[in-house]
């Protein structure tokens, strides 16, 4: 096996690894989220949530694997195409794929962990739960850009890092100008 | 023979005047006979009252909103209330008699409905416009747990509601209370609130500033009792929570962290994304217009988070089921199940005669505003949101010049390099490197520093030209 297959082995278990993990941080994201879909139902009693003996634990469980599930579909497509946005750009391609992948996981993790710490807040303090938009594009923006100046440093000369920088960095705040604008429209109307 | 004649006739009279009614029709009954006597009610007296109403009031077992049994319900109200010398039946343009009639769309037949609310007044200060509202829904509802049909059910912790307000109703008269009351029974309560939300919505702004507080009853069957205020604590809330500790009873503010919080798709009428089991009764309809609500209610709520209703610790919910009867109650909580309600009256009755009982009311009225008007608020929300994005575009383009700052003291011929070659072999795979890529890739990067002046001018160049 030549040198080149062996790091290219390396580097899919890696990006297996940091998908996996990826997942596991939706899952501490949704955990709230999962929990309040069960609507509060008169008829039938769910019992305890932490009581591992009762029937309708599995069926939280379930519902946790489902919400995050379908949060990592809806990342991977978005990165799907923010990788093909990005790809217009000659100096996307200062970073290896690979690492882009891997690097991209990894400060999206940092991101749910953090932003799943406000989340699981709110089963103390739900009124919170209204704040979380808010919180959200603080925390999205400012690991996009610590993500941005991590690759700058790591891969980029600095002739061309501002160039660089741009190109990892308008695409995620193009797609935050649309989904603000949205959320305006939806509140005045 | 005459005079015969004549004793019948007075036998016949008293005969009569005996079995005279009150109100609406005659029902078979077993209505508490009205006193007038001012005495306090004694804790064991209020729940002996409470146990007679409520044997009385579970007989309607089919109480479906906007049936016949729930018509038969409200008549029961209306004849003990209206046997409480003290208790007037309100009177206005809407409400004729105590009787509020409405008409509302029922979530389970799916068709218009009739239903109405009762409604009598207590009058403890005269000189004053400011009244608290007592109430509690009296109709309820019941399926079978296998089939899903509809059955006949006692429906006690309904009843329970209904027969502790009664009772309270006749308390406020014997205990002479110095504030006025309103005592309402919500028709269609099952259905969305539909009677409570029609009696708020006749409500006027000026009658909404004279109401105080709405105290509002809900399921008193379970292990523990509760009451709920807002989602914040006030003075208010913080003194009830003070006293019940004081009377040493087993009524606690609920820790809303332990109920489930079930995430709505759009924020509700009072502006939070989310509801709870102590946010869902007729309580929740004054809320909505800004009115100060206090709600009892019991069940097992005491650790971690419980999901869906519960009254029981360790058993299936009996609202809503065939076993909400006094005999499956009996059996989980004992005979004397009804003496816990006793803490209920003995709080409401200590906070009642408080000398600033309705000063400290209208103190607190517009207390948690602040709450409302930061986390309830959308537009707030989103505005800063907006706000937020412009700051971070702002600090994005401060980096971006700070690199292009950087950039424009860079080596240019060694890093420009470097950056051709990178992108030419991750542009190509290691192994089928082509050799026509490098020449474009530095025709565009050079492009660019062009067009963003990079290049630093050289002096020598300069002074020749200065020449």
């Amino acid at each position: 096996m030549t040198e080149f297959n062996v790091s290219k082995k390396r580097t899919a278990i890696d990006g297996w690894f940091y998908k996996l993990i990826l997942f596991v941080s939706f899952l501490w994201v949704s955990t709230y989220t999962a929990a309040s879909t069960v609507v509060t139902n008169f008829q039938f009693d769910f019992g305890n949530l932490f009581d591992l003996t009762s029937p309708n634990f599995s069926y939280i469980v379930l519902m946790l694997v489902i919400e995050a599930l379908v949060s990592w579909l809806f990342f991977e497509l978005l990165f799907f195409l923010y990788r093909y946005v990005m790809a217009y750009s000659i100096y996307s391609f200062v970073v290896p794929m690979d690492r882009l992948k891997t690097e991209s996981r990894l400060f999206f993790t940092y991101r749910n962990v953090i932003y799943g710490i406000f989340i699981n807040l709110c089963f103390f303090v739900p009124y919170l739960h209204s704040w979380l938009p808010f919180l959200s594009i603080v925390i999205s923006l400012t690991m996009v850009l610590l993500f941005a100046l991590h690759i700058n440093k790591a891969y980029a000369e600095p002739i061309i890092g501002h160039f660089v920088f741009k190109s990892f960095v308008y695409p995620v705040f193009i797609f935050e100008i649309f989904t603000l604008a949205w959320q305006v429209v939806e509140v005045l109307l | 023979m005459k005079k015969l004649k004549i004793f019948i006739a007075s036998i016949f009279a008293i005969i009569l005047c005996a079995f005279s009614c009150v109100g609406f029709g005659t029902i078979n009954q077993n209505v508490a006979s009205a006193t007038s006597v001012a005495t306090t009610y004694e804790n064991t007296e209020f729940v002996g009252e409470v146990e007679s109403v409520l044997n009385g009031f579970v007989s309607f077992t089919k109480r479906t909103p906007g049936s016949e049994g729930e018509k038969l319900a409200a008549k029961f109200i209306f004849a003990y209330l209206s046997g409480v010398s003290g208790l007037l039946p309100k009177q206005t343009a809407h409400i004729d008699g105590g009787v509020q009639k409405f008409t509302f769309e029922s979530i389970f037949s799916g068709k218009y409905e009739n239903s109405q609310n009762i409604i009598f007044e207590y009058k403890g200060n005269p000189d004053s416009k400011k009244k608290i509202i007592i109430g509690t829904n009296y109709d309820a509802i019941a399926y079978d747990s296998k089939t899903g049909k509809e059955v006949e059910s006692q429906s006690v912790t309904n009843g329970a509601s209904v027969a502790f307000a009664l009772t309270l109703a006749k308390a406020l008269v014997k205990n002479a209370y110095k504030f006025n009351a309103e005592i309402v029974f919500f028709g269609a309560g099952e259905s969305n609130n539909a009677g409570s939300d029609f009696y708020t919505r006749g409500i006027t702004s000026e009658e909404k500033s004279n109401i105080l507080l709405m105290v509002n009853f809900d399921s008193l069957v379970g292990d523990n009792l509760y009451f709920y205020t807002e989602e914040v604590q006030d003075d208010f809330s913080n003194s009830m929570s003070d006293l019940a500790k004081k009377i040493n009873g087993n009524v606690e503010r609920i820790n809303t962290v332990h109920l489930n919080k079930t995430i709505l798709t759009e924020p509700n009428e009072i502006g939070l994304d989310y509801v709870h089991i102590a946010m869902i009764s007729d309580n929740f309809s004054f809320m909505k217009g800004g009115i100060k609500t206090i709600s009892f209610f019991a069940g097992d709520y005491s650790k971690n988070v419980v999901l869906g209703r519960r009254e029981f610790a360790g058993k299936e919910t009996i609202a809503y089921t065939a076993n909400d009867n006094l005999d499956y109650i009996k059996e989980q909580k004992g005979e004397n199940w009804l003496e816990s309600l006793a803490s209920v009256y003995e709080l409401l009755d200590e906070k009642f005669c408080t000398s600033n009982f309705i000063s400290e009311l209208e103190s607190v009225q517009n207390q948690t505003n602040w709450f409302y008007a930061i986390f309830a608020n959308q537009k707030l929300v989103v505005f800063l949101t907006v706000v937020a994005l412009v700051v971070m575009i702002v600090i994005s383009m401060l980096l971006h010049f700070k690199l292009t700052v950087k950039a424009y003291h860079a080596n240019i011929e060694t890093e420009f390099l470097n950056s051709v070659v990178k992108i030419c072999e991750n542009v190509s795979e290691a192994e089928n490197f082509d050799e026509s890529i490098p020449a474009e890739v530095s025709k565009v990067i050079a492009e660019d520093i062009k067009r963003d002046k990079m290049i630093k001018p050289d002096r020598k160049e300069k002074k020749d030209k200065d020449k």
